[in-house]
């Protein structure tokens, strides 16, 4: 779910690095603020490496396995943290990889690190820090809404920018249609990503509770 | 391809050429080829791109090695567009109509990804990834960022091995990951559990011999760099020229 370089018009993908430069500007101020700017990098730099890696875990799902793409875990796990790490995991993924790209660097990482943001959003309003002894079927169940809506959120940017701006000149029935494929072709990945994190989680909760919520 | 990047030594002109003003010089470039919509611009990309190869001296084999990978993400879409783009039919085969909008598109994204692509792969194997990231710090790239990058260009291997022995033990174990059935799923997560959990801990480690080694006690200066030579100022110009031209002529061309 990465735009590669050259297929969008450029003022879209200026308007990718205006949006993520602010973005990432408003979190690490907070980061600045909150005195976790410095001390949190290794904790952001290691983390960004195991979902690297985490993410060529491949799950069964009907027709093909797919990968993961952990960006609601990412914000659920990192906070604030999420969309900066977000943004140096697409440069590298860029550069050693060549998935994604430089160009597409900003809109990449609003496609990813946004809904990242909206999933910490998400989990932290429904359960407080102070009130950490939930039970593991409510913070695997937010944990699994958290994913859903993330990777959903990250599907409809997708779409939006894959479709609606690659100046194609499609039907606006085709236009439809792929939204629709597109939509349909993820849900499994929306389900079965889902559960994995929501297990994930209840994991981490139970064997080391300050990774979700701080020491 | 995983973090396999070799630097040659090498006497090429950009081998030489001072990593924050490389950097700045081929981002240019690359900008300027995505700014690029007019198809009568496209040999001139073509031949910034070549120029950019030649003065690497790098192997063209080993660019088009580079290269494979990537181009399967736009494969299908270049091949798709001449037939679900466009008006203006040119031939038909069948069912399928050509469309000649479709196949200037396709041609203009082709080009332009495999352009900036080949740019991005001459950027980063002419320097060290460490000296491209130090280059940021000195471009100003807020330091968060920087250390975030410069760690985990550290870890990365160091973590995927973690994963890579977590991974076979399990597969050792008997477990399979073919069947769908909530069990996978749950192995799986296990799995990526355990992972973050060490890389947790690591992390808590890496903090603790960070501040033991005094970090933030003292102003630790990863931004120093040899002063620049004309040699670097003069092939900064060359490539902001060459970026201004592809600009200049993609405004000014009807």
């Amino acid at each position: 779910m990465h735009i590669p370089d050259g297929i969008v018009p450029f003022p879209v993908a200026a308007a990718g690095y205006v949006l993520s430069g602010a973005v990432t500007w408003c979190c690490l101020r907070k980061l600045q603020k909150t005195g976790e700017a410095t001390k949190g990098v290794p904790k952001a730099a290691l983390m960004t490496a195991a979902f690297f890696s985490a993410s060529l875990i491949h799950i069964p799902l009907p027709i093909a396995s797919i990968h993961l793409i952990l960006n609601g875990l990412t914000g659920i796990l990192l906070g604030i943290y999420a969309f900066p790490t977000i943004l140096v995991g697409l440069f590298f993924q860029a550069v050693l990889f060549g998935h994604g790209g430089i160009t597409t660097l900003g809109l990449n990482a609003a496609i990813m690190g946004l809904p990242a943001l909206v999933a910490y959003a998400c989990f932290r309003l429904g359960i407080r820090k102070e009130q950490i002894e939930h039970s593991a079927v409510k913070i695997g169940g937010l944990g699994f809404m958290a994913t859903f809506i993330a990777i959903s959120l990250s599907v409809l940017l997708f779409a939006v920018v894959a479709i609606g701006t690659v100046p194609a000149d499609f039907a606006e029935a085709t236009r439809e249609k792929a939204f629709l494929v597109l939509a349909l072709a993820h849900l499994p990945l929306m389900l079965g990503e889902g559960i994995i994190t929501a297990v994930t989680v209840v994991f981490i909760h139970k064997v080391r509770p300050a990774l979700l919520w701080g020491n | 391809m995983f973090l396999d990047i070799a630097h040659p030594p090498s006497t090429s002109p950009l081998h030489r050429w001072d990593p924050r003003y490389k950097l700045v010089g081929m981002a240019a470039l690359i900008f300027a080829f995505s700014f690029v919509d007019n198809t009568l611009l496209l040999p001139l990309v073509v031949f910034f791109t070549v120029a950019a190869v030649a003065a690497s001296r790098l192997n063209p084999g080993f660019i088009i090695e580079r290269l494979r990978f990537p181009a399967l993400f736009i494969t299908l879409l270049v091949i798709a567009l001449p037939f679900i783009s466009g008006k203006t039919p040119l031939t038909s085969f069948g069912f399928l109509t050509l469309y000649r909008e479709g196949v200037v598109l396709s041609l203009l994204f082709t080009v332009r990804f495999l352009c900036i692509v080949t740019s991005v792969v001459v950027l980063i194997h002419t320097a060290p990834l460490q000296n491209i990231i130090r280059a940021m710090a000195a471009l100003r790239v807020p330091s968060p960022l920087v250390n975030i990058a410069t760690l985990l260009l550290r870890y990365l291997a160091v973590i995927r091995n973690d994963f890579q022995c977590m991974e076979r033990s399990m597969k050792h174990r008997g477990f399979t990951d073919r069947k769908i059935r909530f069990r996978t799923f749950r192995n799986l997560a296990w799995l990526s559990g355990s992972l973050f959990v060490k890389s947790y801990d690591r992390s808590e480690r890496v903090w603790r011999s960070m501040l033991l080694r005094g970090h933030g006690k003292q102003e630790v200066n990863i931004r120093e760099f040899h002063p620049a030579q004309s040699s670097d100022r003069i092939m900064l110009a060359l490539f902001l020229s060459a970026a201004a031209t592809l600009v200049l002529l993609e405004i000014g061309l009807p």
